[in-house]
């Protein structure tokens, strides 16, 4: 399979953020570990291999308003220079994605808002199908029955902008390293540029249904960001209407808390001097964690019944993981 | 000799201030005469009342107290947080008693029966008032108010008093029931303040507890109360600085009881600091030594470990509420390795809720035993299973026999997936044979 490289903006002012979130996601910090973390000097990036074929190209802007001056800035001077500039005018060619971090507790909302507008302005010039995510960050300092309506508030302004410049589709995720939301996030934008997406889909939903499993969630392994799940799109459709949260009686932001308790494990065992598990059972709860290849890890919750005993579902678990080891023979 | 006429001069003085203020003191004491005799046994010492009506509803006697005791902001609340309200559901039961003790927790299990009292602003002053109050009360009415002129005879009076004098306070019925039954105290060493303070209060305590246990043991049992020392906050302090100040601290309390002439205290230090597992494991250490079984378990333990062909790098047993492990095998604790048990249960546990939540329609069948497993790279194993209510056996395995890693054959992953088979079967069966010890041992 060819290797695909997408390159990914992370932008927002000073402090909002980014770099914590970074770190926690890529880089095994836990949210305790980000106070460590400096202001970002202009501008980091980090190349992540991502389900093994993939690599993320990640821009961590410095958000200072002398950097962020220096980016938008440098670009006007090009075009007014005839556009060989060897400055910063790369920043905005070739991006896929956008992520705008947001602090929700800033003075500042419409100068946030401004440069924003201004980011916006210049990927229009440069990259018109880059696709905007908007993370609504720290949401873990507003009250909790004020949260929503401060987003939803939020949001309703940020889309306006982005209108205005061409961009529709925009995604926006209330997050906080403090919880889980900061996966959600996460997840939705990576899987958003996962080019076999479908493919994937189509596997876990079948398999499960062979299986009779509960629920089949794929992972990326090092991330433990969701890949996709057996019963997504019902999943999405709850989270749209946002109603109907519980009517299969599953926890809607489980994917989000399994990514969380499943990170916090890998943490706790690397005391172990070991990098990483590669298997975790509950049985009596039918939930069976392990790897299935070098880049997945599947998260199988089994109905359980009488006839299934220990050794028929040990099996049918090597079968499915047979299945993905083969699955990344072919593709390598 | 002018300069010792001078120090004479100078305590006969204060011992004159000193009686002078005893005769003051005395005089208010007998005004107060009518309702001092009730005074006496229902003012004292803070909070009594509390256990008392606590002891008298729940029947408490039998169970080893556990005080935790320190001066205000040392940081005693935040501990019992910690340690036993992380948990909304558990049965941890947090009731203020009013005045200044309260029940943290109860830690019932049938190996663990303790009660843990958290004494609020704990202050020795209070103590010493009513102390003093006491002895002048004894000493009016004995001896009425003497003159004494010789700094010699002053103190060996002094010292023959006091044994009797000092009959009426410990035989204050609110004191009886504040050191009954305690098998420990707790203190709490606030390391960042100025701690002088704290550790006189301490050393009065002791003497206070010991002077106590003679006056009601006659017939000489040994001291018996554990106290331990929790040099807190130590993460605020740097390593360095650590070290010296619980140095510092052990220094002192040792010269104070050298000069109390104390003798036989079992008194430990712990450095601990509620943002890393130092707390735990201090707490941990503490309540085994409580537990009257423990050579048996840590025998139990060994065992288990011999029976597996030493696969088993350390076994605990574990609370589960609390994360204190009840007890280990006997090689040495690395604190590592319990940070990693004691998180692989909190994961086990939210996995757990996650899908139980699943189940629930109503029916959720919560009597399931909670049993995990993992396998880590590198050959190393975790697994948990519950013994019964409250408590589990993790168990840390480092696999060295299984053939090295090699990924690529799907025979290879064959075998190895068997071997891990027959390892989980093992340590199943030695499991299943343990806790039917267990329950033997505790019925």
């Amino acid at each position: 399979m060819e290797q695909t490289k997408a390159k990914l903006l992370l932008m927002g002012r000073s402090g909002s953020g980014k770099s914590s979130m970074r770190s926690i996601i890529f880089s095994n910090y836990s949210a305790f570990d980000t106070r460590r973390l400096g202001a970002t000097i202009d501008i980091e990036h980090s190349h992540l291999k991502f389900l093994g074929n993939m690599t993320l190209n990640l821009w961590d802007c410095g958000g200072q308003d002398i950097f962020m001056d220096s980016y938008l800035q440098d670009k006007q001077d090009g075009i007014v220079a005839g556009g060989s500039g060897n400055g910063k005018n790369h920043i905005f060619q070739m991006v896929q994605v956008l992520i705008h971090v947001f602090d929700v507790e800033s003075d500042e909302v419409l100068k946030d808002i401004e440069i924003f507008s201004m980011v916006l302005q210049k990927l229009r010039n440069s990259s018109p199908n880059c696709k905007i995510f908007v993370l609504v960050h720290k949401m873990d300092l507003v009250q909790i029955n004020k949260r929503e309506n401060l987003f939803n508030i939020m949001m309703s302004k940020l889309k306006e902008t982005c209108s205005m410049y061409g961009f529709e589709n925009v995604i926006g995720f209330p997050t906080s390293i403090w919880d889980e939301s900061l996966y959600k996030a996460w997840s939705s934008i990576v899987c958003s540029m996962i080019p076999t997406i479908g493919v994937y889909k189509e596997k876990v939903k079948n398999m499960s249904e062979m299986l009779n499993l509960k629920e089949f969630i794929l992972f990326e392994k090092s991330t433990f960001l969701v890949v996709c799940s057996s019963l997504e799109n019902k999943y999405n459709k709850n989270n749209n209407s946002n109603k109907s949260l519980s009517l299969d009686g599953m926890d809607p932001k489980r994917f989000e808390k399994i990514s969380n308790v499943l990170k916090t494990f890998k943490q706790s065992i690397y005391k172990l001097k070991v990098n990483n598990f590669q298997e975790f059972q509950i049985p009596e709860q039918g939930i069976y964690i392990m790897n299935l290849n070098a880049n997945l890890m599947g998260f199988i919750i089994i109905n359980r019944s009488e006839w299934l005993t220990e050794n028929i579902i040990e099996n049918n678990l090597s079968k499915l993981k047979l299945l993905f080891q083969e699955d990344q023979e072919v593709h390598t | 000799m002018p300069t010792e006429k001078n120090n004479y001069g100078s305590v006969s003085d204060s011992s004159r201030q000193f009686q002078r203020d005893l005769v003051r003191n005395s005089s208010a004491g007998s005004l107060n005469s009518q309702d001092s005799d009730h005074d006496l046994e229902a003012r004292p010492l803070k909070g009594e009342r509390g256990i008392e009506s606590k002891t008298e509803e729940n029947n408490f006697g039998l169970k080893k107290k556990v005080l935790v005791m320190g001066l205000d902001r040392s940081g005693k609340s935040s501990i019992s947080k910690v340690l036993f309200n992380n948990d909304v559901k558990s049965k941890n039961r947090v009731i203020n008693l009013g005045n200044g003790v309260s029940i943290v927790q109860s830690l019932k299990g049938k190996l663990l029966d303790l009660k843990i009292l958290e004494v609020d602003s704990f202050d020795m002053n209070e103590i010493l008032q009513l102390q003093q109050y006491y002895y002048n009360a004894a000493l009016f009415n004995k001896n009425g108010p003497k003159r004494k002129t010789v700094v010699a005879d002053d103190s060996a009076n002094q010292d023959g008093d006091e044994d009797e004098l000092d009959d009426g306070f410990f035989s204050n019925p609110g004191f009886i029931q504040f050191f009954d039954d305690v098998g420990t105290i707790i203190y709490v060493v606030d390391s960042t303040s100025e701690y002088l303070a704290s550790l006189a209060n301490l050393s009065m305590l002791i003497e206070l507890a010991y002077k106590f246990h003679r006056r009601n043991n006659e017939d000489g049992d040994a001291f018996n109360i554990n106290f331990e020392v929790l040099i807190h906050k130590v993460d605020i302090l740097n390593e360095d600085f650590k070290l010296d100040t619980q140095r510092d601290i052990i220094q002192r309390i040792q010269d104070e009881l050298l000069d109390l002439g104390i003798e036989n205290v079992s008194i430990n230090f712990y450095l601990t600091s509620i943002f890393d597992y130092s707390i735990y494991e201090a707490f941990s250490r503490i309540t085994q030594k409580l537990i009257l079984e423990l050579p048996f378990l840590e025998n139990l333990l060994d065992n288990f470990i011999m029976n597996c062909h030493n696969l088993i790098d350390k076994i605990f047993l574990f609370d589960i509420n609390s994360k204190i492990y009840i007890s280990t095998d006997s090689s040495p604790v690395n604190i590592l390795s319990y940070e990693v048990c004691s998180e692989f249960i909190d994961v086990t546990l939210d996995l757990k809720d996650l899908y139980e939540e699943v189940d629930g329609h109503g029916v959720v069948s919560k009597k399931q035993n909670m049993k995990a497993f993992s396998k880590l790279n590198n050959n190393f194993n975790i697994y948990l299973n519950e013994v019964y209510k409250n408590l589990c056996v993790v168990i840390l395995i480092n696999d060295n026999t299984t053939t090295p890693i090699s990924n690529s054959g799907s025979e290879q992953a064959g075998t190895e997936s068997i071997t891990n088979k027959m390892l989980l079967t093992l340590i199943d069966y030695n499991f299943n044979v343990l806790k039917s010890t267990l329950k033997d041992i505790l019925k």
